[in-house]
């Protein structure tokens, strides 16, 4: 059985309103560490905030070492919380910060000095403890509100968007602490964010979500090689992939994909995926870094099109390119190509992705 | 900050100076009215400054064989004031009129060097400072009766107004609900109403509840508009502290309540001080709303207030009575005035 179970989840705001989630089902593992990500708007803090109890579900269930949830106040659900803003109170002392939960549960003080210490020392703030948070950093008051939330040894630890308000160094190096927190502790995680690398570096698992519902539930690799939409093959990867509405026809013997410009040929494996498609349009993806730029055709080049901007990105360059009408970026490892020169593009390795232009789910 | 120029800074200048000197004289011209003596009082033209001396002359009269005291103002101008031969008579006259206080036995060994040179000699005494707030509380009856009385209307509108207000507030901070827009409109409208307005109305109402003349009616008038001003400033606070706050407390184990009292209301303690702040002052400094609403239990404003209408000849008396109403209200603004000034700056984090 799992250790946090969401079932056929439901919430609206209002009678009238619009689901902000939609029956959503989701079993995470103890021990996990659970990436929520989407765009702004898809439900993601509302989820983990229902999960909290902050928020009223409007249908479902929530259940937490098999028991349901829901009934229950926050502070009786066996959850800690890290939130965006940090919400370290700004008229207590850190240390008081951090007691704050024990002392509700009036715990002795003896115990409290101890873990507060313990959980002050994991984070590195010990020489900070008489200090109010207006006199500490950003990333410092971000270490409180971790303490805080480790302090009460929760069953489930859930952190809404946390280092989003750092700046981008700290939140690369606070990055690795919440890693290395989770690491030790093991404890359940749900880590709300918007920002893919975070979720790519940070989860087991990534729950990509968009509109209430989810669309892809798997690892980093999974998500990012494995796409089941195309919305979450143009979320995930910066650049985003490039997706090419082409038919599929036969030319002589062969399968290939065509619009005017690309022109691919399907190997055995292809044609069987896509032998119901035949004469029928779909959507082609293809990652910028699929790409392999050469200076003249090759057998396997689909299509050739000119290099009208490169940015180089230190150890490789984007090529802004156009295919017809519609841009196209293509990651390449070579430095000196130069503006404007007539280039050819293959693909590495097949490694391209068919999706259903109506449905807007991998083919496979 | 922006530089100003000459002229800017000139005209700048103007202004606040005017500021200063209409604020600064008239307390000026009050204190030196607060501390003046029956004598002092009458002197025309008055000048701003307070006086902490009395200057007399005396000299002795051969023919009548009494000592002949003569009070001289502070322009040197020479005035008759008391010819006597009893020292005691002297003693209470120097004590109304001079507010000093000398023993008889004093007196006449310092005016022993009239008798012997027979010439005139000037005096000059340190002022009695307490003597006008002594006769305050001793002409004026009930005044120490009307001081508690005014100390426990205000503690209960401070209660009264900021529970309710701030609970309101709260709500209107934090809560959707209907009518919000016309209830805060509303707020508004209450503190239209004249306290006389009120008074009269609210009076029937008291006398019906046995209120009437008691301390917790009179608090009850003075809460009402400051039960709508209290909501209108804490909502405003509240609304600016930031809801994850509360949440995290709710989070790691706070109830409701607990998260208002160890969260929520350390961080309004601004705007607590502020409405406390408008509440004392109401209810301190009103006359008019006790005028109606009691009878034999005075507040100490209306003890003042009733102090110049009984003593129109000895205004010094009525002048110390307003000082005694002023200190607890300065000292009040002072005190909370540290936490008013956080409101513009540490709240929300």
């Amino acid at each position: 059985m799992s250790y946090l179970q969401l079932i056929n989840l439901d919430k609206k705001y209002s009678a009238k309103g619009n689901m902000v989630v939609k029956s959503m089902n989701l079993s995470i593992e103890q021990g996990e560490f659970i990436v929520f990500l989407g765009p702004s708007g898809c439900g993601k803090t509302t989820t983990i905030r229902m999960i909290s109890g902050l928020e009223e579900i409007s249908g479902g269930d929530i259940l937490i070492e098999g028991e349901s949830v829901v009934n229950l106040p926050p502070k009786e659900r066996g959850v800690s919380m890290i939130f965006q803003s940090y919400a370290v109170w700004p008229h207590m002392t850190v240390y008081d910060n951090i007691a704050y939960p024990l002392k509700l549960k009036h715990v002795p003080k003896v115990e409290i000095d101890r873990r507060v210490l313990a959980a002050a020392e994991k984070t590195n703030i010990k020489d900070f403890l008489n200090r109010y948070p207006s006199q500490l950093s950003g990333g410092q008051r971000q270490r409180v509100a971790v303490s805080r939330a480790i302090v009460v040894e929760p069953k489930i630890f859930l952190m809404d968007e946390p280092l989003s308000n750092l700046d981008s160094i700290l939140r690369v190096s606070m990055r690795s602490e919440l890693k290395n927190i989770h690491e030790t502790l093991k404890t359940t995680s749900i880590f709300v964010t918007h920002d893919q690398s975070e979720a790519m570096s940070l989860a087991d698992r990534i729950v990509i979500m968009k509109d209430g519902l989810i669309e892809q539930i798997g690892t980093p690799k999974e998500v990012y090689f494995d796409c089941q939409s195309i919305f979450v093959a143009s979320f995930i990867g910066t650049p985003p992939t490039n997706f090419f509405n082409v038919q599929v026809i036969k030319e002589q013997d062969e399968m290939v994909l065509r619009n005017q410009e690309i022109r691919y040929p399907l190997d055995a494996k292809e044609q069987e995926i896509l032998k119901n498609y035949l004469d029928q349009f779909i959507v082609l993806g293809i990652r910028p870094e699929s790409f392999e730029i050469s200076s003249k055709r090759l057998q396997q080049t689909i299509m050739q099109t000119k290099a009208d901007f490169i940015e180089p990105q230190g150890s490789h360059v984007i090529v802004i390119s156009k295919c017809g009408e519609q841009s196209i970026k293509i990651s390449s490892p070579i430095l000196d190509l130069k503006p404007k020169s007539t280039i050819f593009l293959s693909v590495k390795n097949r490694q391209v992705m068919f999706f259903d232009q109506i449905t807007e789910k991998r083919i496979r | 900050m922006k530089r100003l120029n000459p002229i800017q800074r000139v005209l700048l200048g103007l202004i606040l100076t005017t500021a200063i000197i209409a604020v600064v004289l008239p307390l000026m011209f009050f204190l030196a009215n607060a501390f003046s003596n029956s004598t002092e009082i009458y002197d025309y033209p008055k000048t701003p400054l307070m006086s902490f001396t009395v200057t007399v002359d005396v000299s002795y009269d051969q023919v009548t064989e009494e000592y002949v005291i003569k009070y001289v103002d502070r322009r040197g101008d020479v005035k008759n004031a008391i010819n006597s031969s009893s020292m005691l008579l002297i003693s209470n006259y120097f004590e109304q009129y001079f507010s000093v206080y000398r023993t008889p036995e004093e007196l006449e060994s310092q005016f022993e060097e009239v008798l012997t040179s027979g010439e005139t000699i000037r005096l000059t005494y340190a002022k009695n400072l307490w003597h006008n707030f002594k006769t305050f509380f001793f002409i004026t009856s009930k005044a120490d009766e009307a001081l508690i009385n005014s100390i426990v209307v205000v503690i209960y509108t401070i209660i009264i107004s900021l529970t309710l207000g701030s609970m309101s507030g709260y709500a209107i901070a934090r809560y959707r609900f209907k009518g919000k827009d016309q209830i805060n409109v509303f707020l508004l409208i209450v503190r239209m109403f004249p306290t006389v307005g009120i008074s009269i109305p609210l009076a029937v109402i008291l006398i019906r509840y046995n209120l009437f003349d008691t301390m917790l009616g009179l608090a009850i008038l003075y809460s009402l508009p400051n039960i709508a001003l209290t909501a209108w400033i804490t909502s405003s606070i509240f609304v600016g502290i930031n809801r994850e706050l509360e949440e995290a407390s709710l989070v790691f184990g706070g109830n409701g309540f607990q998260t208002f009292m160890k969260i929520t209301l350390p961080l309004a303690l601004p705007a607590m001080a502020a409405s406390s702040m408008y509440a004392f002052l109401t209810a301190w400094n009103d006359t008019i709303s006790a005028l109606i609403l009691t009878n034999d239990h005075p507040t100490l404003a209306l003890a003042v207030y009733q102090a110049i209408g009984d003593n129109t000849t000895n205004l010094q008396y009525a002048a110390a009575g307003s000082i005694i109403l002023i200190i607890p209200a300065l000292i009040f603004t002072f005190v909370v005035r540290k936490y008013v000034n956080q409101m513009w700056g540490s709240v929300s984090v």
